[in-house]
């Protein structure tokens, strides 16, 4: 295996306090690998290390398969970042902003009508980004990190302060660029996006990564020893998903009364309840 | 090498258009030049003789120092610190820019800025046209250490308010050889600063006497400070580039 990115025995620490603490794992070249954890877990943290805004206490980082501190200006055109302060220039519209930044990286920035159309922000294209709400500036800024094709993407919690619809353009858009080979590197601290959109997630609690596996694996890994029944006479029926619960799956499968049958899975909040002790 | 060019080119090409689009930065383009238009129509009109003709030497002075200072302190470091304020340095640095390209940016709308402002203060004023373009000449290299001291401030502000507090010394140090004729024993000094040198040449250019030896020492002054500026700059920079 040859990873896009990866982290040995990270640490960080501002003054007395360690925000990373021995931090490792890596991400494979096509893949979306959601980073989750609460605010304060060091999420942002570990964007500004791989994208040079800050600088390891020790460990190792390789980016495109050599240490980060060899990594040359080349490399990080290939990169793309959506940090979580991103911002263009008000007195421009989203078109000229995005247009500064074609020809910021050496592009002819002829993929820009079709980027604002997937955005959904062809119409508003001329608007000044003074006059723009917050999801149409924040959906500018993600199109601002894509114009370029970057071959990874960090996003760092890129759907904050969004509503529905355009959490859901942007989750179409990042979903898209994934299939056509962009690794993403996410950090969230919602769950469900990360369930939705990540082929693995690493689950950070105050600089320690408690797991890092696919979300369905983690789920699975944390299911209870339970399975529930609902019958057609409106019965819900729990019972162990275990050999001692088969006489009574059996029986509600032989009754031909049993709408639905499905073992009980925490969902990601619940898995890092059960790693770390305390709500999400 | 490529890439700096094309990114300090679109940078340029950004900032320029700012000009126009960023109120602080109209603002401060415009006010040397309303402040010549009233001083030559509203006071200058009546005047005769040697007071006009002093009356001409001082407008000159104004011209060079007021737009030095003005564009200088306040437009280029306001707006770094603007740029700062609202993370748009930040989205820019994460879009692989340097500090350097930012800044050579900023450096040279800023005398662009100012030759524009010079030319047309010299025309408001009323002084002959084959002396423009010494005098915008003047008035670039001239600026040069503000510019310079003003980049490195625009580093240290965190936002417009700190850049308002930072930008005093600037405006004192670069309209200080104004009140040369007003504070005993500073007209001695006031050659020596880092916009004496330009205010001399300007005043031996409206006289007439710019291409004699005269403007030697003036001219010493002025390329000093650039150099002076341009090594503390570099001194500087990398630091405040890092800790800002």
């Amino acid at each position: 295996m040859n990873p896009l990115l990866s982290m040995e025995d990270v640490s960080l620490s501002f003054k007395a306090k360690r925000v990373l603490d021995h931090l490792a794992f890596q991400v494979e070249r096509g893949e979306c690998f959601g980073f989750l954890g609460p605010s304060g877990a060091g999420k942002t943290t570990t964007i500004k290390l791989l994208t040079r805004q800050l600088v390891k206490d020790s460990g190792r980082i390789t980016l495109f398969g050599r240490p980060i501190e060899h990594a040359s200006n080349a490399d990080y055109e290939r990169i793309g970042i959506l940090s979580d302060t991103s911002a263009l220039y008000e007195r421009m519209s989203i078109e000229d902003n995005l247009r500064f930044y074609a020809k910021i990286r050496g592009v002819t920035g002829n993929n820009l009508p079709t980027l604002l159309e997937r955005m959904n922000l062809a119409d508003d294209r001329k608007t000044l980004i003074k006059n723009c709400s917050k999801g149409m500036r924040q959906r500018a800024a993600l199109l601002a990190a894509l114009v370029h094709g970057p071959e990874l993407l960090f996003l760092d919690e890129p759907t904050s302060g969004l509503d529905p619809a355009a959490r859901a353009e942007v989750h179409k858009m990042l979903r898209e660029l994934n299939d056509a080979g962009t690794t993403v590197f996410l950090t969230t601290h919602d769950m469900a996006e990360a369930e939705d959109l990540c082929r693995r997630v690493g689950i950070l609690d105050e600089g320690r990564l408690v797991a890092c596996d696919a979300p369905e694996a983690l789920r699975l890994r944390f299911a209870k020893n339970e399975v529930l029944m609902r019958l057609a006479d409106g019965r819900v029926v729990r019972t162990s998903k275990d050999a001692a619960g088969a006489p009574a799956v059996a029986e509600a499968l032989a009754s031909g009364g049993c709408l639905s049958i499905h073992s009980v899975e925490p969902n990601l909040e619940e898995v890092f309840l059960e790693l770390t002790g305390r709500e999400f | 090498m490529e890439a700096t060019l094309r990114k300090t080119g679109a940078l340029l090409g950004k900032d320029l258009k700012d000009v126009a689009r960023n109120p602080t930065m109209l603002v401060c383009c415009l006010l040397p030049v309303g402040f010549m238009l009233f001083y030559e129509n509203a006071i200058g009109g009546g005047m005769e003789g040697e007071a006009a003709e002093a009356f001409s030497l001082l407008l000159v002075s104004f011209s060079l120092l007021f737009t030095s200072t003005m564009v200088a302190s306040m437009a280029t470091l306001t707006t770094i610190a603007e740029e700062k304020e609202k993370h748009t340095l930040r989205t820019l640095m994460l879009a692989n820019v340097s500090a350097e390209q930012m800044l050579a940016s900023r450096g040279l709308v800023a005398l662009a800025a100012i030759a524009v402002v010079d030319g047309a203060c010299y025309l408001v004023i009323g002084q002959p046209l084959e002396g423009l373009p010494a005098f915008v000449a003047i008035g670039v290299v001239g600026s040069v250490p503000l510019v310079l001291l003003s980049l490195l401030l625009g580093l240290v502000a965190r936002d417009q308010m700190s850049a308002g507090v930072l930008s005093m010394p600037v405006l004192i140090l670069g309209l200080a050889p104004v009140f040369a004729q007003m504070v005993d024993g500073f007209s001695e000094v006031a050659p020596f600063l880092p916009t004496g040198g330009m205010n001399e040449l300007g005043l031996l250019l409206a006289q007439g006497d710019l291409f004699t030896s005269d403007a030697l020492v003036p001219l010493a002054v002025t390329l000093a400070w650039v150099a002076v500026a341009a090594v503390a700059f570099a001194l500087l920079y990398r630091r405040l580039a890092r800790d800002n």
